[in-house]
């Protein structure tokens, strides 16, 4: 816990002391010039945002992979990017500018509407993922569908929305972001012996005591921690799926694995970040493009060097 | 002291019943084992009992209360089971154990008795000296072990079982067995769902025998499995003859090749 802690922290200062313009944390601390402080603030927003958004994809994927009992499930099974994705392209297409709040609603709907089938299936784990990816289906055909009728420059800006882009977040809105996402991590936290419980079976759970009370409690934490971060950063793959994953591989108890894999997904998604704005300084990549493609190759060589195959 | 009365019970999945009983009580003290064919009704039975499935119609209730109406918490703290896990994940030994502790834990964090009844049914199992292993590098015989230590761990006066023993070599059949008389000598009414007769002739005070949905005979083992009701039961020929040493029923059965 401590290792991993100090890990991040390492991780951010190197994150703040990389950019287009040759600004490091030291040069910060000598340099006296409000310029320097200034690059070093706006770097820090970003990074904040970043480790947030990550943390929040992380808890949410732990709580989904407990749920869904299945190591597969992440944030966006369920379908609530695609629905973000369908409230956001409307939004760009027809330059209604508040994405956030429309990518937002979108993801919250889907979520809804997923609650009332998963309550209606008694929370039946599989008949819960196979609702979420059919939802899912009827909602990315319908992006597709906004996207035949859009001018191409409204297209562009919603695919880069689409992977993942925190130059595009709203930034404005980071405290408000980081302080929903604090709240329900800590809760989710209070309910790690639950998610214990949950993660070894439906019947399981029913003989230790758990009712659906508890499993919806949980659900709507996981949802709407993956709903804000739609709404700050958009879509960005991958991090709640191999967070949690490579994290239970050390300990599988959930006393563990929430602030361990909370903290791991902060990380994970600065680097991230920092990569795709230095890789090909001026330009940049979003976020979601370098968390699928690094953590599709870390995943790989996870899966292929361990031993169980959990 | 009766502790679960059914009455008319009808039960089954996707509506359809599969499992019919009018009436039959289960007394504090008692060993039964349920024995009966493949898909006869006896897990559904279990499933009930352990409240992970709800009857179509009629009632059940527990100590006089109707186990609907008493909440999953309370219920957990006096019925524990032990059904096959779904998904084996590494956790320690001890850390699964514990979880056993859940309902009567309302704090994050294990108290002192939380600890002793832990300990207590790690020793009672002998699974202390693995209790640093993960379940998933156990053995078939240990992880039942483990298994039954977390339902002893949640300390309560009836445990239900489905197959606790089966595809377990007879050492670890017996192992099990008799942590389970154990138990009830002192005082736990334990239900268990058995495939060999002549395990649940041996250990049971009672024993139910299931077929197509309904209770088929219901008794003391040395009134209940005779070769009558046995074949009667299975389908099957079979001679039943006193074990010599426990002076229980015995069940031979009969192979096709050496009936002449």
């Amino acid at each position: 816990m401590l290792i991993v802690t100090a890990g991040c922290i390492f991780i951010i200062a190197i994150a703040l002391s990389i950019g287009a313009s040759h600004v490091t944390l030291l040069s910060a601390i000598t340099d006296s010039r409000t310029v320097v402080t200034q690059i070093i603030m706006l770097r820090l927003v970003r990074v904040l945002m970043a480790f947030v958004v990550g943390c929040a994809l992380a808890v949410s994927g732990c709580i989904f992979q407990a749920l869904l009992k299945n190591p597969l499930a992440e944030p966006y099974t369920l379908g609530v990017s695609g629905g973000a994705a369908c409230g956001a392209s409307i939004a760009i297409i027809t330059a209604s500018g508040a994405v956030s709040l429309y990518a937002f609603v979108g993801g919250v709907c889907t979520v809804i509407v997923i609650f009332f089938i998963a309550r209606a299936m008694q929370f039946h784990p599989t008949a819960i993922i196979l609702a979420g990816i059919s939802l899912g289906f009827v909602l990315s055909s319908s992006v597709l569908l906004i996207f035949a009728f859009a001018k191409p420059d409204s297209i562009h800006k919603t695919l880069m929305w689409l992977s993942g882009d925190l130059s595009m977040a709203q930034y404005q809105h980071l405290p408000l972001y980081a302080i929903i996402i604090v709240m329900l991590t800590v809760i989710a936290l209070f309910f790690h012996r639950h998610l214990d419980i949950i993660s070894f079976g439906t019947s399981f759970a029913t003989t230790h005591g758990i009712g659906t009370v508890h499993i919806a409690i949980l659900f709507w934490i996981a949802s709407l921690a993956t709903s804000i971060t739609v709404a700050a950063t958009g879509i960005i793959g991958f991090v709640g799926l191999i967070v949690p994953h490579a994290v239970r591989s050390i300990k599988a108890n959930h006393a563990f694995l929430l602030p361990v894999s909370a903290i791991a997904g902060g990380t994970t998604l600065v680097i991230a970040d920092t990569i795709g704005r230095s890789i090909v300084m001026p330009y940049e990549i979003p976020s979601g493009i370098i968390t699928g493609f690094f953590g599709g190759i870390f995943f790989l060589i996870l899966l292929l060097t361990r031993k169980d195959n959990l | 002291m009766t502790l679960f009365e059914c009455k008319n019970i009808t039960a089954g999945y996707r509506k359809i019943p599969v499992l019919d009983i009018p009436y039959c009580t289960i007394n504090t003290g008692d060993f039964i084992g349920i024995i009966g064919p493949n898909g006869a009704g006896k897990s559904t039975l279990l499933k009930l009992l352990a409240r992970i499935l709800a009857p179509l119609s009629g009632t059940i209730a527990y100590k006089q209360n109707d186990i609907a109406s008493i909440p999953y918490a309370v219920y957990a703290a006096q019925v524990s089971s032990v059904i096959d896990i779904e998904r084996v994940l590494p956790y320690t030994v001890f850390s699964f154990v514990a979880l056993g502790r859940f309902p009567h834990a309302s704090v994050a964090r294990l108290n002192a008795r939380d600890y002793d009844a832990i300990e207590q049914a790690m020793h009672y199992c002998n699974i202390a000296h693995i209790q640093h292993k993960k379940l998933t590098e156990l053995s078939s015989g240990e992880l039942q072990r483990v298994n039954i230590a977390r339902a002893l761990a949640q300390s309560t006066e009836c445990i239900l079982l489905d197959e606790p023993v089966s595809h377990l070599d007879i050492h670890h059949a017996y192992t099990i067995m008799d942590i389970l008389k154990k138990l009830n000598e002192s005082g736990s009414t334990i239900i268990a769902i058995l495939h060999d007769i002549n395990i649940a002739s041996e250990y049971c005070s009672r024993i139910i025998g299931i077929k197509n949905g309904t209770i088929f005979f219901d008794g003391n083992p040395q009134e209940c499995i005779t070769y009558q009701n046995i074949e009667a039961l299975f389908d099957c020929v079979c001679l039943v003859y006193t074990n010599p040493i426990s002076g229980r029923p015995y069940v031979y059965p009969v192979p096709e090749h050496v009936k002449k």
